[in-house]
């Protein structure tokens, strides 16, 4: 309230300055805002970060207080989780399970990338491929993936083969999709640009159509990669128990919670991780796109 | 193919439209439009909204299909997109993607220059439109006077014998248009080319162009064509106020309203030109 009464009077005091002393004035008007300016810009950004650790911050004491006084084979309190963590990364099996995990991602993902990328830009290039591709993408695309997981492992078997082959379904969709509606959705007036230049068909596809569906493809990646996190653990689940999905579903089976909730953090990290990158490749390669402010 | 001699071309015909007729539905946009271009002249063509003057820039683009007669570009038949024809467009029509160096380097690029080839044009066009400074930016990020810069460089950059302009000043301010006049006409002197310039601007039209032809709306047709009797080089502010430029003006404007009974210029201007453009037909 002061201050609001103290502002009230430097503008007064301002106004009336500027007529007389215009010097003075100056001093009056320029002192105070640009500290004030920046520091309620400064402030603002603070207190969102505040109000998120916060946040977290709570939840986890709620946590550790409601956990410590539950049954430890329903839920452990988060310093027990912490400590579990130390444990198994000390002996190796965290980093073993990471890297079996990551290595059966990253070939699946890799592979549903590029064919989810090919198969798009060559559906929305050939008219012949979209009427006979549709009423498959529409089947597929409305059947939960998941039912065919036990299908992959009769067809793959229970290694790696099988959970690439997952990962790979689960992350070829969101990319297929994307890219087929970024590279079928070009503007008509870029395409006559490219006509008026006498760009050949391939031209035309290098410098207009596959540029202009870039934004979509880096959103559809961001799509993808919660699908072959999903893809990845199922996969393993279903499939030879290593990897982050094994010791869940080992520890479950052994009621060791603490150690279940190792994978599961490891897995959000993971996450973030990812989400940050996708991120990071808009900002670099889709800058001009109205598509990647939308996030 | 016929080689063009810059200079040398000018007695040459560049462009010849014959009986063009263009229609959608039972509607004629174009109606028998003869137009010739001399080689290395600047027509303007002018007319109201919906007279069919940014289609008939399309249709010697190559962009669009004709229903009826014929389009010769240095007594070639059309067929399609030429790359003797280069368009500078209304939007700039620039990619969101490429910086404006690249953007500029586009045509180049495309139709096969050596790298060394596209490099020492695509600098010289920027230089020569005034990008340097800005080659590396992307077009989001510079003023749209800028970006048409970088329109006209790209376009200018494949030394095309037509070079098709579509209105391309109407999306930038008005000091930002006489400064862009002025790059253009400067350009021009040392580029020269036949030039088509769509405008709805009467001024803009005087103070580019050699030739003038007016059309009306409904359907599309040649009113008139006009020689511009001002010498080159012009400055836009000292021929604003010659006899010749307003005599001229005024023949123009009220060629383009001689029937229009006070309404504001617009849809009732459409009308007015729609139902006289039986008579219209002036030599």
């Amino acid at each position: 309230m002061s201050g609001v009464a103290s502002e009230r009077a430097a503008k007064v005091g301002k106004g009336v300055a500027s007529m007389a002393h215009p010097e003075r004035a100056e001093g009056q008007a320029v002192d105070p805002r640009p500290p004030n300016g920046a520091g309620s810009r400064l402030s603002r950004r603070h207190a969102k970060w505040l109000v998120r650790a916060g946040a977290i911050a709570a939840f986890l004491v709620a946590w550790q207080v409601y956990g410590e006084h539950v049954n430890a084979i329903l839920l452990v309190p988060p310093t027990a989780i912490v400590g579990q963590f130390g444990t198994m990364l000390r002996d190796g099996v965290l980093l073993n399970a990471l890297g079996a995990s990551l290595e059966a991602l990253v070939i699946g993902f890799g592979g549903g990338l590029v064919a989810g990328v090919t198969l798009g830009v060559i559906w929305a290039r050939f008219a012949v491929v979209d009427w006979a591709i549709q009423p498959f993408v529409s089947a597929l695309w409305s059947t939960p993936l998941i039912a065919l997981v036990p299908l992959y492992v009769l067809w793959f078997g229970f290694g790696l083969l099988a959970q690439v082959m997952i990962i790979a379904s689960f992350t070829f969709f969101p990319i297929l999709l994307n890219t087929y509606q970024g590279a079928s959705s070009v503007d008509q007036a870029l395409l006559e640009v490219a006509r008026t230049y006498g760009c050949t068909n391939w031209q035309t596809w290098k410098h207009v159509t596959i540029p202009s569906a870039i934004p979509y493809i880096l959103a559809g990646l961001n799509v993808a990669i919660g699908h072959a996190l999903t893809g990845m653990i199922i996969a393993e689940f279903y499939t030879n128990a290593v990897g982050l999905g094994g010791i869940v579903l080992k520890s479950a089976d052994t009621f060791q919670t603490a150690r279940m909730f190792v994978p599961i953090v490891t897995l959000m990290l993971l996450g973030i991780v990812t989400i940050g990158s996708t991120r990071r490749l808009k900002s670099r390669f889709a800058k001009w796109s109205t598509l990647s402010e939308q996030k | 193919m016929r080689s063009s001699g810059g200079v040398a071309v000018s007695s040459e015909l560049a462009v010849q439209c014959s009986g063009v007729t263009k229609r959608f539905g039972a509607q004629a946009i174009l109606d028998a439009v003869d137009l010739t271009i001399r080689g290395g002249s600047f027509l303007s063509v002018i007319g109201p909204s919906g007279c069919g003057k940014t289609t008939l820039l399309r249709v010697i683009a190559g962009l669009a299909d004709i229903d009826g007669g014929e389009v010769l570009v240095h007594d070639e038949r059309l067929r399609g997109p030429s790359r003797r024809c280069a368009v500078v467009f209304q939007n700039y029509g620039l990619f969101p993607w490429k910086s404006l160096y690249n953007n500029v380097a586009f045509g180049l690029v495309v139709q096969g220059e050596s790298k060394a080839a596209v490099r020492e044009k695509t600098e010289y066009f920027i230089d020569l439109v005034g990008l340097r400074g800005h080659e590396h930016k992307f077009p989001y990020e510079v003023s749209g006077g800028m970006q048409q810069r970088a329109g006209l460089a790209r376009a200018f950059a494949v030394s095309p014998e037509v070079l098709l302009m579509d209105e391309p000043f109407a999306a930038v301010d008005a000091q930002t248009r006489e400064s862009l006049h002025a790059e253009l006409l400067r350009i021009w002197e040392h580029h020269r080319c036949s030039v088509l310039f769509v405008t709805h601007s009467i001024e803009e039209a005087i103070v580019l162009s050699d030739d003038i032809v007016v059309m009306s709306a409904n359907p599309g047709r040649v009113l008139a064509r006009f020689t511009v009797p001002l010498p080159r080089p012009r400055r836009e502010e000292e021929i604003v106020n010659e006899p010749a430029f307003t005599s001229l003006r005024r023949e123009i404007w009220s060629l383009l309203h001689h029937r229009d009974r006070g309404g504001s210029p617009g849809a009732s201007d459409l009308a007015a030109l729609a139902s006289n453009a039986g008579e219209g037909d002036r030599p």
